[in-house]
């Protein structure tokens, strides 16, 4: 896998996963890709909604999980395009 | 920022003049399920990552919407966090908003209780689920007290028994609920009192069921003074029971409601069990005077609800107005099968654990019971 740069959003629940999310991607190169994190369902359809409000990323995969604690995880890599 | 309770914004929404709603969770959750009040609740949806991703704009689409009408603004999300954070925003630049406090989930738990004015040696509160149009009840005489329907938000019955000085006696459940998780067989364990309902929908259970049997009237308190009347209505449920109190309150259940009646199709049985809905319907309760006051398990929009805020008939004006009681045998088994398979996924599950066969996390709860419930026939 690929070492991408990772926002732990593990725990945390809305808005906190994509506050943390938009801090560190205006932080990456253009053309990068981040890696986020999340524990909360909720997340994967607000990263949708998300990338569809923004001209500047998209989402290049959610994926479901598990972390080494047992606990369900959604893994967003988003990257940005501007 | 004011952090608003659920039952605190549903009182305003029952106001002439109510708040409007900001609801920040993203489309597809907004589409499903949102705030409703007993008006009509002027809401906009703007998702908090928009607010993340460009701030000005989003606030300026939220004042343009305002246009600057006088009145209360509330923010709306999922659990209250993304909310808040936008409550705060609009707050620091200069547009006063509240928080609805634990989201659309402590909005799907939230009550309000209504008295119902006349009901004969009985007092009775409708305990209204605002947020999923679940009704139950709190019946009195005296000292002594039972609870019909309960819902798993246990916290609304506890304190209006508190409030009232009343001993709980017993808890009903006119029949297996399919759409909510009853909170029956816990607020009965805690009390030390039994669980009362049907055998028939309760075959093979996992919890403890005192069987109500047709006919034989159950009476409440150490005088014993106040009769309930168990009235087999089958139809929704082979076992569905109505409770005849004091000869004046016929609390029915999912059997009838005000404007509809119960969803026959939800067992797979849809022609058959209709047949024994209309006959229910026709049959058992002619006995029945005009009268007698109806009161179901489910308000099919809240704008049902009386200027009391209660959901209530009589049986005469159902017998006059509600369409589906109306219709003959055949448009009303024609319409069970035209309804018949689009009962929501997660039923079954709900129906186990109400069996007691199966446990969920509250987490889980929370996800099995999202939106309005979808238990009459003809409104879904």
């Amino acid at each position: 896998m690929a070492e991408y740069r990772t926002v732990d959003a593990r725990g945390l629940k809305c808005p906190m996963p994509i506050v943390k999310a938009k801090k560190e991607i205006d932080a990456i190169p253009v053309g990068e890709i981040l890696r986020v994190v999340a524990t909360d369902p909720g997340s994967v359809l607000d990263f949708q909604g998300w990338m569809k409000a923004s001209a500047s990323y998209e989402l290049v995969s959610q994926e479901e999980g598990q972390d080494e604690q047992g606990r369900k995880t959604f893994v967003h890599l988003v990257r940005r395009k501007a | 920022m004011a952090d608003l309770a659920a039952a605190d914004l549903y009182q305003r929404l029952t106001s002439p003049a109510p708040p409007r709603i900001l609801d920040v969770r993203n489309a597809e959750e907004f589409a499903r399920w949102r705030v409703e009040g007993p008006h009509p609740v002027d809401l906009l949806n703007v998702p908090y990552f928009e607010f993340v991703e460009r701030e000005e704009g989003s606030v300026r689409r939220v004042t343009e919407w305002l246009g600057g009408r006088p009145g209360e603004l509330v923010v709306v999300c999922a659990e209250g966090g993304s909310s808040a954070f936008v409550a705060e925003i609009l707050n620091a630049r200069g547009v006063p908003a509240a928080n609805l406090a634990g989201g659309m989930v402590g909005w799907g738990l939230g009550t309000a209780a209504h008295r119902i004015p006349a009901a004969g040696e009985a007092r009775v509160w409708q305990v209204l689920r605002f947020g999923r149009g679940c009704l139950s009840y709190v019946v009195a005489r005296g000292e002594d007290a039972v609870v019909v329907d309960p819902h798993r938000g246990l916290d609304a019955y506890r304190t209006l028994l508190e409030r009232e000085r009343l001993r709980l006696r017993a808890v009903f459940d006119t029949h297996l609920h399919a759409d909510h998780v009853s909170g029956g067989p816990l607020l009965a364990r805690d009390a030390g009192v039994a669980y009362h309902a049907s055998p028939r929908d309760f075959e093979g259970a996992a919890v403890r069921v005192e069987a109500l049997a047709e006919g034989r009237p159950i009476r409440i308190g150490p005088l014993e003074i106040l009769p309930i009347v168990p009235i087999g209505t089958p139809g929704h449920t082979p076992g569905s029971t109505s409770l005849l109190v004091a000869e004046t309150v016929l609390l029915t259940g999912d059997t009838l409601f005000v404007d509809d009646v119960g969803r026959p199709d939800l067992g797979g049985e849809a022609a058959a069990w209709a047949r024994d809905l209309h006959r229910t319907l026709h049959e058992r309760l002619a006995s029945l005077g005009d009268p007698v006051a109806v009161l179901p398990a489910h308000a099919s929009g809240l704008a049902a609800a009386g200027p009391d805020g209660a959901v209530a008939g009589t049986l005469g004006d159902l017998r006059r107005r509600n369409r589906a009681m109306r219709l003959d045998l055949d448009a009303f088994v024609r319409e069970a099968k035209q309804a018949a398979g689009s009962a929501p996924p997660e039923y079954a599950r709900i129906r186990a654990i109400n069996l007691g066969r199966e446990t969920a996390a509250e987490s889980e709860l929370t996800e099995l019971e999202l939106g309005r419930n979808q238990c009459a026939l003809s409104r879904r």
